[in-house]
């Protein structure tokens, strides 16, 4: 019997003994909550951190400084004629691709215009969409020519729209298929491991200074306690996952783990389909708004670890954000009460407000099933409104249920089924200062105007706003959105999450805080 | 076994259809994952485009026929999500579940047996009393936290074992160091697995032993004197082993798709989490691949416990003529 348990003892010590091979290089090894397909413009998966995998592979005319402005990248420079319709991009001397052979204005030209043939990337699509001619005076040097000005021409378009290597691209006819990683940027694929990893070497003749580390490991750890502990355990070095709020304390006593936060762009909304009663009426929609303490949802939920929501909507730290923003006016449930009278809601016997007709002040508020903050959220907020005679019935469905009856097909033309919902919108929505799609009335314009929001001041201003180039004159359009929203209040805007990320220093300290984005962006991956 | 072959095609048809029909009522589309996260900035006329390039803009009549005749064909067709062929996506995922299921299925059979068989038959004894108690509490325990427990003590805790993943992500390990590579990442799973099934072969193991100990052929052979380990091995445990054989069968049958929750936990890229994510995606055709693929193991398995009974219960065979 000894001996067994000897030989049981002697296995499970030869296993763990199996350590990792010699490496001496620098190596991140990054977890990623999901595979993100082939790393081409064309089939990478999410915007975040799928497109961040894919700017270590290919590089963007432009890319944003760590205070989210567009800074020349694989451009050495970029200037602006005749009011915003003319753009030269000259290229920098010496950047080559992957292969060797360099890069030219010819493969600008050759991107853009691909893009344009296969819009099959809204992403890069939208972005070119304006572009009417391309013009290539020589090799280094780049002409585009634009009908109408674009303010955010630098952003989405040349800071954001990867160049594609015209000899390897230029037969292909289906690019969802085409799968070739060969691009410019500090790192090459070498291998893909379909739902497991990829791994990428560094490409030492990278233009935009040296690569961060020898080899850059992507692997896909799907759950989100796994990929902490695997974290703690140091099996990564990094996670493009924000660290939950109960786990910040731990992370940031452990000596091994740097933990490094700054403002998250990525918001928390309470939505009201505006196009049913009494959501379509403003003062029902402030009453609610009064009622909810969204300070105490942040200390409760985000455990203080994010930013109370602005009622313009704009991040308190976007350049755009207008401090004379009149901020949510608190109501008691008795100021809340008198409003809801002069709409002719009248307490009822339980306590339910209802109208003269008998109906009740009694929703139905969606949550997404997935998203433990947004449930909490939901609950503490019906608390709030209830002593005011107003009932919150909680529905938590399966994510993409409630994007469904929210947002059917992600298209804003079909309508909408839901009363109340918890929502969100990424971190591009507020750096690109999307004010047009999220408040335009018309559905082709407004396509993030999810709860059917109609105001002809706010479409006027935020069509203006898109052909604005000049810098303080769109301020101030983004100022007269804000101050009309926070008072019309379409949505309620409750937080926005601190970006919260941890990550090992004596694997690879070389990580950069970009405002909005977090670590994972590209210059956290070069030494510059 | 002509009418038992088309009976059991006729299963494979009707779950064939449900694998059809059942997602695709699901609210929700799965452009999202067809054209990625910028879906929000796609036209309508990109939209229309990338739906009929996935054939999603037919009559649900017509693309289940359509589907029909890619599966007698052996094409399952392509992941929204992933871009390339569900069969390759199957067979890639099949080995590991099988290395991870399989393992747990034969480690837990073989304790369940061994334990329950002697627990019957010291009945009473020290090991009945706390194999019992033991069973229904690790029963109790659900599996996600065992695993994460086992996680955070052996991976986290001491570090001995990995906590993702079935190999180590940057290594390319040759020979031996592979097999141990891959190893060292089954031993959290894989006890997992084992503890989680353990409890349901041990007690049909247990009830068995004490029905065929309170038999007259056992009270027989021990007036015969024939020894007590005879009496054990020879007499009650082989008469006992049929309904866990039976048990063994059903569990062989739920051996792809049984592990979600524990491939999961350990980010092992197995069957079961695929039947999860796709679902989550609305990725039709893995989904429909993932689910015929459980669906055909569950009835090739029972068609094998089928044939085999007989083999093993000659009582059967009798009634079958």
């Amino acid at each position: 019997m000894r001996k067994k348990w000897l030989w049981v003892a002697s296995v499970v010590i030869a296993l763990a003994g199996v350590a990792s091979a010699g490496h001496t290089g620098k190596r991140i090894v990054l977890a990623i909550p999901q595979d993100e397909g082939e790393l081409t413009p064309y089939t990478y998966v999410t915007g975040y951190p799928g497109y961040n995998m894919l700017s270590l592979v290919f590089d963007t005319l432009m890319l944003n400084d760590l205070n989210d402005v567009p800074r020349p990248w694989l451009a050495e420079n970029v200037s602006s004629a005749n009011g915003g319709r003319q753009w030269t991009v000259r290229l920098r001397e010496g950047a080559v691709w992957h292969d060797g052979k360099p890069i030219t204005s010819a493969d600008v030209k050759f991107s853009y215009e691909f893009y344009k043939k296969y819009p099959l990337v809204g992403r890069f699509a939208t972005a070119v969409r304006g572009i009417s001619e391309i013009r290539t005076p020589d090799v280094r040097t780049v002409v585009l020519t634009l009908p109408r000005p674009e303010a955010n021409f630098q952003l989405v378009t040349l800071g954001d729209v990867p160049i594609l290597p015209q000899h390897l691209w230029q037969g292909v006819t289906d690019p969802r298929n085409f799968k070739n990683s060969t691009g410019s940027g500090p790192y090459k694929l070498v291998e893909r491991r379909p739902d497991q990893t990829y791994r990428l070497v560094e490409n030492p003749d990278y233009f935009g200074g040296k690569p961060g580390a020898d080899e850059v490991i992507l692997t896909i750890i799907k759950d989100a306690t796994s990929t902490f502990q695997a974290l703690q355990a140091g099996q990564i070095s990094a996670t493009s996952r924000e660290v939950l709020p109960e786990l910040i304390k731990t992370f940031s006593d452990n000596s091994r783990l740097k933990v490094v936060r700054g403002p998250g762009y990525a918001s928390t909304l309470f939505q009201f389909n505006t196009t049913l009663a009494p959501f379509d009426k403003p003062l029902f929609r402030q009453t609610v708004a009064g009622l909810i303490d969204t300070k105490v949802l942040v200390d409760t939920i985000l455990l203080g670890n994010g930013t109370l929501g602005n009622a313009g909507f704009v991040h308190p730290q976007s350049p755009f954000y207008s401090a004379s923003t009149r901020a949510y006016k608190r109501l008691s449930a008795a100021e809340a009460g008198k409003n809801l009278d002069s709409l002719g809601y009248r307490a009822g016997p339980d306590g339910v407000r209802a109208n003269a007709q008998g109906k009740k002040l009694e929703f139905t508020l969606q949550v997404q099933s997935n998203n433990p903050l947004r449930i909490r959220a939901a609950e503490l907020i019906a608390q709030q409104v209830r002593p005011a005679g107003i009932v919150f019935n909680i529905r938590s469905l399966d994510a993409t249920t409630v994007q469904q009856a929210v947002w059917p097909d992600f298209d804003v033309a079909k309508g909408r089924n839901f009363e109340l919902a918890m929502w969100g919108w990424s971190a591009p929505v507020t750096s690109q200062l999307n004010l047009r799609g999220l408040f335009a009335s018309n559905p082709t314009a407004g396509t993030l105007n999810i709860g059917g929001y109609s105001n002809p001041t706010i479409d006027t201003l935020t069509e203006r706003m898109l052909t604005t180039v000049d810098l303080d004159q769109r301020k101030s359009l983004a100022a007269q959105v804000q101050t009309i929203v926070a008072s019309d209040l379409p949505f309620i805007t409750l937080w926005y999450a601190d970006g919260v990320y941890a990550y090992r220093p004596e694997a690879y300290d070389g990580w950069k805080f970009q405002k909005g984005q977090g670590i994972i962006n590209k210059r956290s991956f070069v030494q510059e | 076994m002509a009418q038992r072959l088309v009976q059991y095609l006729l299963v494979l048809l009707v779950a064939v259809a449900v694998n059809f029909f059942l997602p695709r009522a699901m609210p929700g589309s799965p452009l999202q994952f067809l054209a990625g996260d910028e879906v929000a900035t796609l036209t309508l006329e990109q939209r229309a485009a990338i739906l009929e390039r996935a054939g999603l803009d037919q009559p649900l009549p017509v693309q289940f026929v359509r589907y029909l005749g890619q599966v007698a064909r052996g094409d399952l067709g392509y992941s929204y999500q992933e871009n390339r062929p569900v069969l390759g996506i199957l067979l890639e995922r099949l080995p590991w579940t099988l290395l991870l299921t399989g393992t747990a299925l034969l480690l837990s059979s073989l304790f369940g047996v061994m334990v329950g068989a002697l627990a019957a038959w010291r009945r009473g004894g020290v090991l009945d009393n706390t194999s019992l108690a033991g069973s229904i509490a690790l029963d109790a325990v659900p599996t996600f936290w065992l695993g994460m427990m086992l996680v955070a003590i052996f991976a986290v805790q001491w570090q001995i074992f990995p906590v993702f993943g079935a190999r180590t992500a940057w290594a390319s390990y040759q020979g031996w160091q592979a097999v141990g590579d891959v190893l060292r990442h089954l031993v959290l799973p894989a006890t997992t697995l084992t503890i989680a099934s353990l409890s349901g072969t041990y007690l049909v193991m247990r009830y068995a032993m004490l029905g065929v100990l309170g038999e007259d052929y056992i009270r027989t052979a021990r007036a015969k004197g024939v020894s007590e380990r005879q009496v054990l091995y020879k007499h009650a445990l082989r008469n006992a082993m049929l309904p866990v054989f039976t048990v063994f069968m059903l569990n062989l049958g739920a051996l792809v798709g049984g592990a979600a929750v524990i491939e999961t936990v350990f980010s092992y890229p197995g069957v079961g989490r695929l039947l999860f994510e796709s679902a989550t995606n609305r990725d039709y055709p893995l989904l429909q691949g993932a689910f015929l693929l459980v669906t055909l193991s569950v009835l090739v398995f029972n068609l094998l416990a089928d044939l085999l009974y007989p083999l093993v219960d000659p009582r059967v065979r009798g009634a079958h003529g």
